[in-house]
Parts: structure tokens; C-alpha cells; sequence
């Protein structure tokens, strides 16, 4: 037998029959994606948080001061506060949605990559999945995370649980309404992604159709229903409905998740088609 | 048991009417065919359908009609675990982007069902195998022709699968790492128990290294067998030069049931009828007292076979 042999060598050890591959996709994906850029758009996304944090200490423990008591009773801690700082994320999510997603699928299927991905044991929906779970990550990062910490810094630095009691409702809804904006624009932007073979087509037409639906709605404003028309309008109504707020919008809340679920059987409708192992000239 | 017969018993893959189209156009049509453990070449001219078989044996494109198995597993239902058993070489410039050398690898690995730390491990070590221990920590990217060749080898070959696909392996290659990489396709399917089916139009490659070849031709499996077979089986045509009278000569053949082809000024090929013998040339020869020059089987190498097939049809 050899000391060394420079031939192939076989590999003895096993396979794990219940690996997660969308797992993995997502796991490199992260990876990959947490770069200079990435971390200063984070951090960017970040500052919102902390002066959400000293807002809601200053209302909770600083209210009875002089110096603050004025400033600490017009913060209102409720829901809407926590979906509104959501909302106030958008331009960061819609920033890191473009960012993450937008190469995707557009580079694998760039530099070919599909075909060896799927000449692995993976199916077309762990790879989307695992794609998916990407931008999914990023947009838990700067949205539902901070959201949940915020919930969780008052519930901790008040002096009983009566919020908690009132609110424990709050981080369910809070978790629905990041689903919403994940499968939207995450879907949206994968869509767009797996068109082409270029990141810039996707960012280009993620914002050319957030922004095109938002101007027809404004400049059609004298009919309110057209509203419907703005995908981030009916995102809002549908954040409004889980969190039970007045609806921002006049437009039915079932009109909102209508469109919503049009929006997102067309992107899971263009992904089945569009992903591929090999491109079929016809 | 003789070797053949042992060859038959253990087919890697094993084919029934399988056919594969895309749109009106059919890429496969109706193929029955088996390649059995050891190196297979999948011969053909572009467009033969080659690269099809075997996107389609991988779940990569449809197939319309058929069945088949690959290493015992049923090609319709249990595509994911055939494809945990087999490695694919694709045959166009293809990599997964934002990796280098060791990441793509042990990325695909991963993929494949090890664990992270084996794949690693398992990475670096075909990285070696494939020449690639260099730039093993160079992106991707930037690898040359030559390299990226050399890197699809090495994500199909990661997992140690038992079958290896490897789709036109050469191509894009110089003289030097063409002549390595058939190298390393050898010493895998020789010596290493790894049964390969090397698809490529390229037939000195597949004469390199494999042992049994199955000629596609328009979407059909016109020839299989072993390489000394198929010569053997065509090897019933001969290369004549005679001085004297050709034309009798040529007629006398003719009329013996001989297929007869001037192919140059002074060379007939002559096609013999079953279970005749070269004898009958030299009777006929003898017959019409013409001169014979030269007397060769026509069917030297696989070249020669492949040919012979493709321009019959």
C-alpha cells in the first residue's frame, strides 16, 4: 500500500440523507452577501432602532422627570408604534430587498449555474426556498429584529407585565406583517431576478414597479380605489388589518390581500417557468 | 461467468423507448439502450442527442415517453437519490458564482449531503486530483478555459459518486490539458471503480478511455457495444487496388453480391456479403487476371466504424 497516493482516492465517509439543501443555499447566500456593503447598509438601518430604544426608555422610565416628562408624554407605546417603525424601515427594506435579491438567479443563470445545482439532489423549490430565505434574512435583520427587540426593551424596563398582558399579541402580528413584505417584495425581486442574466435589470424594474404603481395611484387619487394598484398601499392596508388599526387606505382589506395573492402567484408563476436547469431554445 | 456476461448483469443504466422532445423538435426518440458498469462513450455529431440523454437521465430536461433505471433506482420516481449516486460534468462554461476554488467545491459537496467539514476536506483533496491545488483560493471567476474544465470535474467528482457523467470534458482545452484531464477520466474509471459515460464527438477521446461505445445518430441509438466488437462487426468491407482490368473486376464483384465504391482513382472499397471471406476477392481476382496491389480491411479504428454508421444513415 502506498504512504501516499496521488491517484483518486475514494471517499468513505457517509451522506446525510435529511440534508436541508435550501439550508445550505441559504447559509452561502448570507455568507456571501455580508460584505462591506451590506454591513454599512445594515448599520445605516440600525439607527433608526436606537433612537426607537431611547424613545421608548425615555416614555417608560424618564416620564416623571423634568427634564423629559414633556418630550416622554407624547410618545404613545402601543401597537402602532411598532408597526409604524416597520413602515419607517421600508426605505432600508426596499434598499436590502434590491440588494440581496436582485443577483440571485440573475448571476446563476449568468455564469450557468442552474444546471449544476440541479444535477445535485435538490429540487427547483429548495432552490428557490433556499433564494428566497436570503432576502428573507436580511429583511428579519433590519425589520421584525429590531421590531421584537423594541417589544421586548419595554416590556423589560417596565416595572410590571400589564403591557405584556395587553400586547402579547403584538409580536404575532408583528411576524405576519414582515411575512407580507418578505414573500411581496422578496418574491417580486426574485422574479424580476430570474429574468435575466443581470443584477441591474432586476433592481432597475423592482423600483421602476414600486415606484410606476405608487405615481398612478397619486396621480389617479381622485378615485381612491385605485389605490389598489400600489403594491406598498396594499401592503400597508394589510399591516393596518393584522395590527387593527384604522385602514389608511378606503380600499377593502380583502381587495389589498387580493392583489397581494395575484402579485404572488405571478412571481411563484415566473420562477417555475424561469428557473430552469437548462435553457431550452425553441 | 464470462465477462460479458457479467457486463450485462450490472447495468449502471438501462434504457426503454425513452424519448425526449422539446416542442416539436424530438431530441431522443425512442431509444433502448443499457450501459453497463465501466467507461461508455456516447458518440455522435452535434445535434445527435447526446448532451439531451443525459440532462434528461439527470431530471434536467422532460423526457416524453420511456422508463429506465439508474443503478437500480427508477429514473421517474427517484431522481433526487440517483442524483445523490452520480456526478454530472456539464458541457458548457459553468460555475456558481461569488466562490473560489475550495468554496465552489465544497458548496457542491454540501449540496450533495456531506458534512461541511468533510466537504471541505473532501475539496481540497480533488482539488489536488484535478490540478487545481494552486488556485484553489482564487475566485472562480477568473479561472481559465483550461481550469474551469478542471473545476467541473472536480464538484462531480466530490462526493465519490459510483456513475460520472462527463459531457464533451475536453472542450476548450490545449493539447496538454486535454491529454491530463483524459488522463484522470481514465484513472477514475479504470482503476478506481467508477463507471463513467463520456459524451462527446470527439472520437479519439472516447478510444482513449472507454470501453464500450454507444453511437447516437439523429436522435437514435444506431450501434452499442464494446470497441473491439464494433470494429470487428464492420470490419466486412475492404480496401482493393488492383492494375488490370477494374471495370470486370468491379462487375464480377457485383455480381457476387459485393458492395462495391470507387473511393479514389485507384482504391475500390469493397463491402462483402455475409459470411464471406476475403477468398472471394481473390477469386474473383483470379477470375477476371487483373493484378492485386492492396488488400486491407477498410475498418482500422473507431473512427473508421463511427463513419461507416453515421454515412450509411
Amino acid at each position: 500500500m502506498p504512504i501516499y497516493e496521488q491517484s483518486y482516492r475514494h471517499w468513505h465517509g457517509g451522506l446525510n440523507p435529511k440534508t436541508q439543501q435550501w439550508l445550505i443555499i441559504t447559509r452561502n447566500g448570507i455568507k456571501m452577501l455580508w460584505r462591506k456593503w451590506m454591513i454599512i447598509l445594515v448599520a445605516f438601518a440600525s439607527i433608526p432602532f436606537f433612537i426607537r430604544v431611547a424613545h421608548i426608555y425615555i416614555a417608560t422610565r424618564l416620564a416623571d422627570t423634568v427634564q423629559f416628562g414633556k418630550f416622554a408624554s407624547q410618545i404613545q407605546i402601543n401597537p402602532e408604534l411598532f408597526k409604524t417603525f416597520i413602515n419607517q424601515q421600508s426605505f432600508f427594506i426596499l434598499l436590502i430587498v434590491v440588494f440581496a435579491g436582485a443577483g440571485l438567479i440573475s448571476k446563476d443563470k449568468k455564469f450557468n449555474a442552474l444546471q449544476l445545482y440541479f444535477s445535485k439532489p435538490l429540487s427547483k423549490w429548495d432552490y428557490l426556498l433556499g433564494k428566497f430565505a436570503i432576502v428573507g434574512f436580511y429583511v428579519f435583520v433590519i425589520s421584525l429584529l429590531p421590531a421584537l427587540l423594541l417589544f421586548f426593551t419595554k416590556v423589560l424596563i417596565s416595572d410590571d407585565l400589564s403591557f405584556l398582558k395587553q400586547h402579547y399579541w403584538v409580536p404575532l402580528a408583528l411576524f405576519g406583517f414582515y411575512l407580507i413584505i418578505t414573500i411581496i417584495y422578496g418574491g417580486l425581486i426574485l422574479a424580476l431576478s430570474s429574468f435575466g442574466r443581470g443584477a441591474r435589470f432586476a433592481g432597475i424594474g423592482f423600483f421602476g414597479i414600486y415606484i410606476l404603481t405608487n405615481l398612478i395611484k397619486k396621480i389617479l387619487s381622485y378615485e381612491p380605489d385605485i389605490g389598489i394598484i400600489s403594491i406598498s398601499a396594499d401592503v400597508q392596508q394589510m399591516g393596518d388589518f393584522i395590527f387593527g388599526l384604522p385602514l389608511t387606505h378606503s380600499f377593502p382589506v380583502w381587495l389589498a390581500a387580493l392583489v397581494l395573492g395575484i402579485v404572488s402567484a405571478g412571481c411563484l408563476f415566473i420562477l417555475n417557468s424561469q428557473v430552469r436547469g437548462t435553457d431550452i431554445v425553441k | 461467468m464470462s465477462n460479458t456476461n457479467k457486463i450485462q448483469n450490472n447495468m449502471n443504466v438501462s434504457l426503454k423507448n425513452f424519448t425526449v422532445s422539446y416542442g416539436d423538435v424530438t431530441a431522443i426518440n425512442q431509444v433502448t439502450v443499457d450501459f453497463p458498469e465501466g467507461s461508455t462513450g456516447l458518440l455522435g455529431i452535434n445535434g445527435a442527442g447526446k448532451t439531451s440523454m443525459i440532462k434528461a437521465l439527470l431530471g434536467l430536461v422532460p423526457f416524453a415517453t420511456g422508463t429506465g433505471t439508474i443503478l437500480g433506482k427508477d429514473i421517474i420516481n427517484e431522481g433526487k437519490s440517483i442524483r445523490q449516486l452520480v456526478g454530472y460534468m456539464p458541457e458548457n462554461d459553468c460555475l456558481i458564482p461569488g466562490f473560489n476554488g475550495v468554496g465552489m467545491v465544497q458548496y457542491a459537496g454540501e449540496l450533495c449531503g456531506m458534512y461541511r467539514s468533510d466537504a471541505l476536506q473532501r475539496a481540497h483533496e480533488v482539488l489536488f486530483y484535478v490540478g487545481l491545488e494552486e488556485a484553489r483560493y482564487r475566485n472562480v471567476e477568473t479561472y481559465s478555459a483550461g481550469m474551469k474544465q478542471r473545476i467541473k470535474l472536480a464538484q462531480a467528482i466530490i462526493h465519490d459518486p459510483k456513475l460520472l457523467f462527463l459531457d464533451e470534458p475536453t472542450t476548450g482545452m490545449d493539447p496538454k490539458g486535454r491529454g491530463e484531464m483524459l488522463e484522470l477520466i481514465s484513472d477514475v474509471s479504470s482503476r478506481k471503480d467508477i463507471s463513467v459515460i463520456l459524451s462527446s464527438h470527439i472520437l479519439l477521446d472516447v478510444e482513449r478511455t472507454c470501453e464500450r461505445v454507444v453511437i447516437l445518430h439523429q436522435g437514435k441509438a444506431v450501434e452499442q457495444g464494446t470497441i473491439s466488437e464494433l470494429k470487428g462487426k464492420h470490419s466486412d468491407s475492404y480496401t482493393v487496388r488492383v492494375i488490370g482490368d477494374r471495370k470486370a473486376f468491379e462487375t464480377e464483384l457485383v455480381n457476387k453480391g459485393c458492395e462495391v465504391e470507387q473511393t479514389s482513382q485507384h482504391f475500390l472499397d469493397v463491402g462483402l456479403p455475409t459470411g464471406k471471406g476475403t477468398e472471394l476477392i481473390l477469386s474473383v481476382a483470379n477470375k477476371t487476371e487483373v493484378q492485386l496491389r492492396q488488400l486491407t480491411a477498410s475498418i482500422r479504428s473507431l473512427e473508421d466504424v463511427f463513419v461507416k454508421l453515421i454515412g450509411e444513415k
